[in-house]
Formats: C-alpha cells, sequence, structure tokens
C-alpha cells in the first residue's frame, strides 16, 4: 500500500469499517512508515470529533411551512419553462442557418473513445440507433411552427415577466444540463480541413480548457455548464452535431470529427 | 414496483401528498447537511425549503439515472452555492483561514481544570463548527459529506458531479486545514 492510498482509507481504517484485507495492508504500512503513522495519530482527534456531530431533529413546524410553500409554488407554476429553453436555442440556430436542427441522443457503444477509427460508429450507424428530438417534438403544443417563424420568437419573453418563473427556469436549466452534459460530441463535417483548429478557437473563446488534441478528436474541460449550450450552438455552425448519451463523470467533453 | 417507485410516479404526475412522502426520508439529512453547510438553524430551514421547493418544480424531470437520494442533495448543493454566492463576504480561504488563526480569531476554550467533559466536548463541536464553516464551499460540503454524514467517495462524486479524484484530494486538503484549526484546542 502507498502512502497516498493510506489517506483514503485513513477514515474507515479509525472507525473499524475497512474490510480486513485492507486493514492488514494498511497496519503492515503503518509499521515502516512513521510519516503515515503520525498521519493517522493526528487525523484520529479531528475525526472522532466530527463523528460526534450529532444529527439536530427538524425545527419544529418544519412541515407545515413547507406544505405551505409547496402549494403555494402550485398555484404559480409557469408554462412549460423547460420548453423554451429549447426553442430560444433552436430559434438562434434556425435564424442562422434556415435549418431545421436535431439533437441525437445515441445508445453507448462499446469501444467508445477509443482512437481507433474503424471502432467509430458511422452515420448511418448513429441516425439506426437513435431517438431523435427535433425542434417540433420540442415545442409546446398548439404552436406549429415553420424556421421563418422561430425567428421571431414571440413567447420567449413570457416566463422572464415572473421572477418565479425565472427561479424555476434556472433550477430546471441547471438539472437539466447536469444530467444532460455529454462525454462526447460527434461533429460531421464535409471536409476535415481546419475543423481542429476552429474548435479550438471556440473552446479559447468559451474558455474551456483544451486537454487533449488529435487528428479527430480534441478533448475539452468544461467548468461552465453554461458553456455547453454555446458550445452546441457553435459547432452546430460547423457541421452536424451529435451527442452520446453518456453523462460525462468529469465535466470533460470529447469531440470526434467525423468526414462524411 | 417498490414504495419509492410508486410514490415517484404519483409525485411525477402531480400528486402534493404523494410528494411530501416521498421526500419525507430526505427531510431530515438535507436539512442536517444545509446546517452544517451554514452553521445556522435558521438558514439550514430556509435552505432546505427552497431545496424541497426546487425538487418539487423540477421532479417531472427527474430521469431516475441517479439516485433520488443523489439528485435531491446535487440540489441542496447548489442551493448551498448558490446562497454563498449572495453573501461571499463571511467566507475565507483555507489560507487565510490558517492566517486568521494565527491572530486568534477563534475563542480559545478556557483552560481552567476539570470542566465535566461533555462540556469540554460541545465546547470543541462549537469551534469545530466554526471553523467548518470558514472553509471554501467546496471543501466544506465533501467534509460535511465524507466525516459527518459518512457518505462513499463514489456517492460524493455523484453528488458533486466531480471526479473522484477530485474528490479525495478536497478531503485531505480540508482536513489538513481543519487539522491545523483546531490544533489549538484539541
Ligand atoms: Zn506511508
Amino acid at each position: 500500500m502507498h502512502c497516498e492510498h493510506v489517506k483514503n482509507w485513513a477514515d474507515e481504517y479509525l472507525r473499524g469499517t475497512l474490510p480486513d484485507e485492507l486493514e492488514m495492508e494498511l497496519k503492515d504500512h503503518l509499521v515502516d512508515c512513521p510519516s503515515c503513522t503520525r498521519y493517522i495519530t493526528e487525523l484520529e482527534p479531528l475525526l472522532r470529533l466530527m463523528a460526534g456531530l450529532e444529527e439536530e431533529p427538524l425545527p419544529e413546524g418544519f412541515e407545515d411551512r413547507l406544505h405551505k410553500r409547496l402549494m403555494a409554488a402550485d398555484r404559480k407554476k409557469p408554462a412549460a419553462a423547460y420548453k423554451n429553453k429549447w426553442i430560444r436555442w433552436s430559434a438562434g440556430l434556425a435564424a442562422a442557418f434556415a435549418l431545421a436542427f436535431s439533437i441525437y441522443i445515441v445508445q453507448p457503444w462499446t469501444g467508445f473513445g477509443s482512437r481507433n477509427e474503424s471502432s467509430m460508429p458511422e452515420a448511418g450507424d448513429l441516425a439506426r440507433d437513435s431517438r431523435e428530438y427535433s425542434i417540433s417534438s420540442m415545442e409546446p403544443e398548439g404552436s406549429q411552427r415553420n424556421n421563418t417563424a422561430a425567428e421571431e420568437e414571440p413567447e420567449l419573453k413570457m416566463s422572464e415577466n415572473s421572477t418565479d418563473a425565472l427561479d424555476e427556469y434556472d433550477a430546471l436549466h441547471k438539472e437539466f444540463l447536469e444530467a444532460k452534459l455529454p462525454s462526447a460530441i460527434y461533429l460531421y463535417v464535409p471536409g476535415n480541413g481546419r475543423t481542429g483548429d476552429m474548435i479550438i478557437e471556440i473552446a479559447e473563446e468559451y474558455d474551456m480548457k483544451v486537454l487533449n488534441r488529435d487528428k479527430n478528436e480534441i478533448a475539452l474541460q468544461i467548468t461552465d455548464p453554461d458553456q455547453i449550450d454555446n458550445l452546441l450552438e457553435k459547432l452546430a455552425e460547423l457541421g452536424r452535431v451529435k451527442t452520446d448519451d453518456n453523462a460525462s463523470q468529469d465535466n470533460t467533453i470529447t469531440i470526434h470529427v467525423m468526414e462524411e | 414496483m417498490s414504495g419509492e417507485t410508486q410514490l415517484l410516479e404519483q409525485a411525477k404526475a402531480g400528486n402534493l401528498q404523494a410528494f411530501e412522502e416521498l421526500i419525507s426520508t430526505y427531510e431530515k439529512k438535507i436539512y442536517n447537511y444545509c446546517l452544517r453547510m451554514t452553521n445556522s438553524r435558521e438558514d439550514a430551514e430556509d435552505l432546505t425549503q427552497e431545496v424541497f421547493v426546487r425538487v418539487y418544480k423540477s421532479i417531472k424531470t427527474f430521469k431516475g439515472s441517479s439516485q433520488l437520494a443523489t439528485w435531491i442533495y446535487r440540489i441542496a448543493h447548489n442551493v448551498c452555492i448558490d446562497k454563498y454566492r449572495k453573501s461571499k463576504a463571511s467566507v475565507v480561504s483555507i489560507s487565510q483561514l490558517k492566517n486568521q488563526e494565527d491572530e486568534r480569531e477563534i475563542e480559545l476554550p478556557s483552560r481552567s481544570p476539570s470542566p465535566e467533559d461533555h462540556v469540554i466536548r460541545s465546547e470543541q463541536q462549537k469551534l469545530l463548527l466554526q471553523c467548518i464553516n470558514r472553509l471554501k464551499p467546496e471543501y466544506r460540503s465533501v467534509i460535511i459529506l465524507r466525516d459527518i454524514q459518512h457518505y462513499s467517495y463514489e456517492e460524493i462524486s455523484d453528488i458533486l458531479n466531480v471526479p473522484l479524484g477530485t474528490v479525495k484530494s478536497h478531503i485531505n486538503r480540508a482536513r489538513a486545514a481543519l487539522r491545523e484549526a483546531v490544533r489549538q484546542f484539541l
């Protein structure tokens, strides 16, 4: 066992919840390592004090007060803030390209992330496996529109008149992004001439960190979930965009550039 | 279909009573998380209520790809961070924390002989909570989740949506800062 691991297991060791095998390994390490022994000795009183903080009961009347707030929230539920998000996004794109824009959410496949070109799915494969969300399917009922109409954004102001609506919008927006931060984006372009450079430029414009760059693969670190919108919008200017359905576990996104 | 799954479906369909039953399991945990994040019962109640109102408003979008508990905790974390952003003034960084310790901003407990054990202990806990409250929020949340509420590294990584390695290094740094801070009274 390395000293780094001792740090990670120290608390369970002190609480006595470490599996026997690991406990033996850790004890063996402590025999020969004075610095880890000191670490554990110093950590013990702190952890004991923290573990001794007892859970406090809910304040009296908590549930009644919450009930009132939930009832109030029910009464002023604003219309479809969640959907407006999509209209706004699509409308921007429609205005730019007068093209219908779709996001494909594809099933995870094995071999994802490999550098090996042959393991990459073909455009056709993705389309077959995809559930497709288009502008029209995300629109509120009764507001069938074409792309020209989308440019006018007639309903976008609706929720902005109300602070509560905005609060809800923010919460939904945040949760939505957190749930949907994809781990990979597939960008289908006609030719892969300067695409890589352009992606780097976009990344720099939005303060995303470029973690790695290969010929057809660029890994970015996203620090602000809001950047995803900007990124997808900008990428859609370069080509056809698909995202995978694997939520990114570490705020990094790999963009795969595919020629079609 | 388990009880929770059924309640979840009903809550998603807009049944307030089902929603309240669904969240009753989590209220105390979330309240205590907010309490340790703020070190104030009043703020903790406000934030906890805010958390469940947000959960209620967005329950329809809950996909079930993560545990309900994880999702609620994540909202709680966001609510606490938002609150911190709105009142940034009272928080200091870890390096500042150490300097402030040198300036003895924290009142030391009296060293007078033989007060009862539990008195010392509760005094120590009060000081500890002050120290935790002065950590940056990202350190505060990992230390609360790990050392007070005893979640696994994986669960914390899910809740905070940060990589496992970051969770571990934040916990180690937070403990180092706290050890430094509590050295004087432990
Ligand atoms: Zn060691």
